[in-house]
């Protein structure tokens, strides 16, 4: 499937923030995808995403159709979508109180 | 006498914005000119009534020393004294400026840009706040770190309350106990709604204890003020914990059990025994005599007490060990610390406890729930210290002994749980359980809460928080990291300030190594007045003032009183526009068209600002503030409550339900008593830290509270020498006020406000006599500032006192600059990770200084 | 019917929102405070007490102020009010001399809070007062006749202050006056204050 992807926020300093096509398998979770643009990126896109255990960091969020992904083992493709649209935000706390 | 013939006579709803408690206004204007600025009667925030600070508005309005149009400096040499020689330019070439500065660095490296900004301006900043996060920058300041900021405190009201802060409950608590707040005495959150609900509580027989060094606003009105020297109140805090846990045995069992970690089995190691299956922390069940994962539905009772054998390892329950842990704490070993007699300690503690009343109960709307009418509030005075992280959790864990955390009469979060408008059932959150039963903070002013902690990384950020996760906001190594990167490691510069309103170089520590740390970056301040902090600016743009202004954002969740209403707001400009100040929305929303960013931003303002379909922003189309805010309006309180709505009827209430207010028996979450990551999260820490060759002190991160001295405490005082506090007063919010004429002229008749405190017979030692000019000399800075001596028996022999933050010196401040305008306590204050406390990146605020009398005036 | 006012000291915090809310309703002048704060102290280190006070006139019963008068401009309302007629003051300044709480105030001339640059707030308020005369509070009277309560009782956010009719044992200010023992300042001079003070 075709799966167009974009990064937003705080990430901007290690990918390519202009919105990038990607060819997926037809049956792929989100941590498919996520995992092949870290291989793409490089350790620092891994660091900025993912925590040592492997989820996703508090302040990332992924949404699929402008539907916020509960987890990372969501279904992208079911094998009946041809595309999807992903936007993967990276929040930063600029400032507290 | 001549009919009056005025055409215009409105009264127009809208909000303070003077300080962060965002009060509900209603602003008298007659034919265009505002001449009364009144407390909306409608609001549950502050219930038709205002601070001093409030009704003066109009005078900040009015301001003839306020910015009018864009500014530029000529001189390039910058410097905290140095006239920037300001020349009028058009906000075309202003905004073509800053434009092309910002296309660069983004293209760049967008860390390079730097976020500044105040608490009190609850509608901009977190709109800025937006744009640095689109822009791609983690990096911002809220100059509350300094003098202002509760930090310590903040990361407990995650961990504890589910809220950025808390009160306590003003229909219920029967004995408060204060370490150095103005709760209810015209400072902290909630400022006038509380004042009114504190009051009512005194009517009705609550006992104050004020815990301070100085008999301030605070303590003013206390049943007993019990003085205390500064920077240890953890350690009276400890002493107190020891005394109920292992003199008294008060604490509540049911609570400790059900709510808290207490029953979590502890190794040896000081981590949880977790099971071998779901890697679940564990308990002791007495009943069935066996180990059961917390979680577990067939568990009988929870073991506090005990030593187990799990694994053929020993196990102790986290209750057994923090009893342990407290046993050499005791009065006796306080008292010397404190200087707080042994015998008041240990009867404050028995007060305390036996007016936590363990066991009781209450009926509210029909449901029962425990009453605990007990609190124990503390802010900037008692954990604005190198301590702040220890000593806080000292302080917490009086509150959760004895399970008055968010019951009627303990102390509440704001506001920890909102079941949603009721119409449309938007703005919902409530805190939850994680995997080891631990509560998760439902809401948080920043992207993250501070639990779960993020990962431990390199310094990507220019303040150390990447590395240090359990910062919850603005951190006090920022300009000390800014200073100098590369000796951390951080693998680029600072180059651009965006400064939306916040006088930093006066609200952190001294203002000259402040001026060091931004001296060599481009800095864009919008501004209502030429304050010292613009003495660095490159760019002054003229700021629209609250009252000039439009915004949604007065939602700040820690303006809704804690009972009560919900309570939401509009901001709307009372007049028109004057000369050529702009909201800093506006413009913000004006340079993401020129940075050609608008698809991100308005995905960023769907997202972070819960603007949804179908009112979410189109990328294709673009939208004025007004429109923005009119979408936002919509999405939370549904298609008739638009902007129009809202600017016609001010606000929207709802009554708050039992299970909002006194959320925590109706929650399935725990709390730590014991704070068991700390201590691994530490050890990440130390690793980052020693792998990037950077001296840190990651000792204070342990997962049971101690007392630590300051430094000032460790200052050998052969010489004579005091300590030097700081502390807020009701006429001034934070430096941003003293310009205003009606506030001056109040302080000028109190001569604390303006003054130093000093002790009469500390005084008489230095034939120092009232109103004499005195020299405080800062041990470790080497400044002297200088103001008039305030002679009084209510502060500690040890300790001079300061209040708010005046000693202005802009010659752009006509009011505010004069002599014996108070004093900035910074001067004296050093910067340097010596005084900042690491886990939390508090900055300390209290220092030893020398006390003389002063020459003649110069 | 004799208006009074109770201020309670022990919701009283002592913020001065009365006094600034009072600039704002009146649009005084600089250095014209008909409502101050004061704060009082007692105690020796470290059984300390400090209590702010609040000060305006006391619109007493027997106000010295009136007698000394020679014009006439300082009169008492049926109400219990006493007022200043401007137009009638000559500035002599007995009354000040007179007024044992202080609470009387000269406007030699009018001067503005940024000198030379009066803002539109004062340009409009000040049309209301006049140089050469005394001033002082009147307990909001215009708002009063607008049927509103005076402007520090209805904004103190403390609602440490209460209005009312002294006159009437029914009212209020009567009832608090009575059970939370009331008193006023400088009883012993007879001038029979109508702001009555509730202890801390």
């Amino acid at each position: 499937m075709q799966v167009e992807v974009r990064f937003y926020g705080f990430v901007r300093d290690v990918v390519d923030t202009s919105p990038l096509a990607l060819q997926m398998p037809d049956c792929c979770t989100l941590r498919n995808l996520v995992d092949l643009l870290v291989q793409r990126y490089g350790e620092k896109l891994h660091e900025r995403l993912y925590t040592n255990a492997g989820e996703l960091e508090a302040n990332v969020r992924v949404f699929v159709e402008d539907a916020q992904a509960g987890s990372l083992e969501e279904l992208l493709g079911d094998g009946q979508k041809s595309s999807a649209e992903v936007k993967v935000f990276v929040l930063s706390a600029t400032a507290g109180g | 006498m001549a009919a009056n013939l005025a055409q215009e006579d409105r009264w127009i709803p809208t909000t303070c914005g003077v300080c962060y408690s965002v009060c509900a206004l209603q602003v008298h204007r007659v034919n265009g000119t505002v001449v009364k600025i009144e407390g909306n009667p409608d609001s549950a925030t502050n219930r038709g009534r205002l601070c001093p600070r409030g009704v003066s508005g109009i005078m900040t309005l009015y301001d003839p020393n306020r910015v009018n149009v864009p500014l530029k400096r000529t001189n390039p040499e910058k410097g905290l004294n140095t006239d920037p020689g300001w020349v009028q330019i058009t906000w075309e070439e202003a905004l073509d400026t800053i434009a092309a500065r910002l296309s660069k660095i983004r293209r760049e490296d967008p860390r390079k840009l730097l976020l500044t900004g105040t608490v009190t301006t609850q509608d901009e900043v977190p709109f800025a706040k937006i744009f640095a996060m689109t822009f791609g920058t983690p990096n911002g300041w809220n100059s509350g770190a300094g003098n202002h900021c509760g930090t310590a405190e903040h990361l407990f009201g995650a961990l504890l309350h589910a809220s950025w802060s808390k009160l306590p409950d003003p229909d219920h608590c029967r004995y408060l106990l204060n370490f150095g707040t103005g709760t209810g005495s015209g400072s902290y959150y909630c400022v006038t709604g509380m004042a009114q609900r504190i009051a009512e509580a005194r009517v009705r027989g609550m006992k104050h204890v004020a815990i301070d060094p100085f008999l301030g606003p605070g303590a003013e009105k206390a049943d007993e003020w019990i003085p205390i020297r500064p920077g240890t109140d953890g350690a009276f805090a400890l002493a107190m914990l020891n005394v109920l846990l292992n003199e008294l045995s008060i604490y509540d069992g049911d609570y400790l059990k059900h709510h808290t970690n207490a029953p979590y089995l502890i190794g040896d190691d000081g981590l949880y025994i977790r099971d071998a299956k779901q890697q679940l922390p564990l308990i002791w069940d007495p009943v069935d005599a066996g180990e059961k994962p917390f979680s577990d539905p067939t568990i009988k009772d929870f073991a506090l007490e005990g030593e187990y054998r799990v694994n053929g390892l020993r196990a102790r329950p986290a209750f057994t060990i923090l009893r342990e842990h407290l046993k050499p704490f005791t009065p006796e070993w306080a008292e010397p610390i404190t200087t707080v007699p042994a015998a008041t300690i240990r009867r404050i503690a028995n007060e305390f406890g036996q007016e936590a009343r363990i066991g009781s109960t209450i009926v509210l709307e029909g449901k029962v729930l425990p009453y605990r009418p007990v609190a124990v509030m503390y802010f900037k005075g008692a954990q604005g210290h190198k301590n702040a992280l220890l000593s806080s959790m000292a302080l917490e864990l009086l509150t959760e002994v004895v399970g008055a955390s968010n019951v009627p009469g303990g102390l509440l979060g704001m506001n920890s749980c909102s079941l949603g408008y009721p119409e449309t059932g938007q703005l919902k959150w409530t805190p939850k359980a994680d995997r080891d039963g631990l509560m998760v903070t439902g809401r948080w002013p920043n992207p993250s809460p501070p639990y779960p902690p993020r990962e431990v990384k390199g310094a990507e950020t220019i303040d150390l928080r990447g590395m240090i996760p359990t910062c919850p906001g603005s951190s006090g190594a920022l300009p000390v990291v800014m200073a100098d990167p590369e000796r951390f490691k951080v693998p680029y510069k600072i180059e651009m300030n965006l400064h939306v309103g916040s006088n930093y170089v006066m609200t952190f520590a001294n203002p000259k190594a402040i001026e060091e740390a931004f001296r060599n970056v481009f800095q864009v301040s919008f501004a209502l007045f030429l304050d010292e902090s613009t003495y660095l600016s490159d760019i002054v743009l003229p700021a629209a003032s609250y009252l000039e202004r439009l915004s949604h954002t007065a939602d700040w969740i820690s303006s809704n009183s804690p009972v009560g209403e919900w309570c939401y707001h509009v901001r709307q400009p009372v007049v028109g526009q004057i000369a050529e100040r702009r909201s800093a929305c506006d413009v913000l929303l004006e340079l993401v068209e020129r940075l050609g960013m608008r698809e991100e931003f308005y995905n960023f303002v769907n997202l972070m600002l819960e603007v949804k379909a179908p009112y979410a922003l189109e990328t294709d189309s673009r939208y004025s503030w007004e429109e923005i805010v009119d979408r936002r309006y919509k999405s939370l309180f549904g298609a008739e409550r638009g902007l129009e709505w809202f600017k016609e009827h001010g606000l929207v209430k709802w009554p708050k339900k039992v299970e909002e207010v006194y959320w925590k028996p109706f929650s399935h979450t725990r709390v730590p008593l014991y704070f068991e990551w700390f201590k691994p999260l530490g050890e990440k820490v130390r690793a980052m830290s020693e792998k990037l060759g950077i001296e840190l002190d990651t000792s204070a991160f342990q997962p049971l509270p101690e007392w630590r001295p300051c430094l000032s405490y460790k200052e050998n005082s052969q010489d004579h020498s005091l300590y030097a506090i700081y502390y807020k007063i009701p006429m001034q919010t934070f430096s941003g006020t003293y310009n205003n004429p009606w506030l001056d002229e109040v302080s000028k008749i109190d001569r604390f406000a303006y003054g130093v405190a000093i002790n009469t017979e500390t005084a008489r030692q230095r034939g120092i006599r009232e109103g004499d000019w005195i020299e405080i000399k800062s041990s470790p800075t080497g400044n002297t500032i200088r103001g008039q001596a305030a002679l009084t028996e209510g502060i500690h022999p040890e300790v001079v006192a300061i209040a708010g933050c005046g000693g202005h010196w802009s010659k752009y401040l006509s009011v505010a600059n004069q002599d014996g305008k108070g004093l900035c306590f910074e001067w004296l204050m050093p910067v340097g990770l010596d005084n900042v406390d690491i886990p939390s990146l508090t900055q300390d605020q209290c220092v030893r200084v020398t006390v003389s009398k002063a020459g003649a005036q110069p | 019917m004799r208006y009074g006012m109770v201020i309670d000291l022990k919701r009283c915090i002592g913020c001065t929102g009365c006094s600034v809310v009072c600039k704002a309703e009146n649009a005084t002048p600089p250095g014209v405070l008909w409502l101050r704060v004061i704060k009082h102290e007692s105690g020796k280190y470290p059984q300390v007490r400090r209590i702010s006070i609040p000060l305006q006139c006391m619109h007493c019963a027997e106000p010295p102020c009136l007698e000394v008068c020679p014009t006439g401009a300082t009169f008492q309302h049926p109400n219990g009010i006493v007022d200043i007629d401007a137009d009638k003051c000559v500035g002599c300044r007995y009354c000040m001399m007179a007024c044992p709480y202080d609470q009387r105030f000269f406007n030699a001339e009018m001067r503005y809070y940024f000198q030379e640059h009066p803002t539109p707030f004062e340009q409009v308020g000040y049309q209301r007062h006049q140089e050469g005369v005394v001033s002082k509070c009147n307990f909001c009277l215009p708002r009063l006749e607008r049927g509103l309560e005076p402007a520090c009782v209805a904004n103190c956010m403390t609602k440490a202050r209460t209005f009312g009719d002294l006159d009437n044992p029914l009212s209020e200010v009567s009832k608090l006056v009575r059970d939370r023992g009331g008193y006023q300042l400088y009883p012993e001079l007879g001038t029979n204050p109508s702001i009555y003070y509730l202890p801390p």
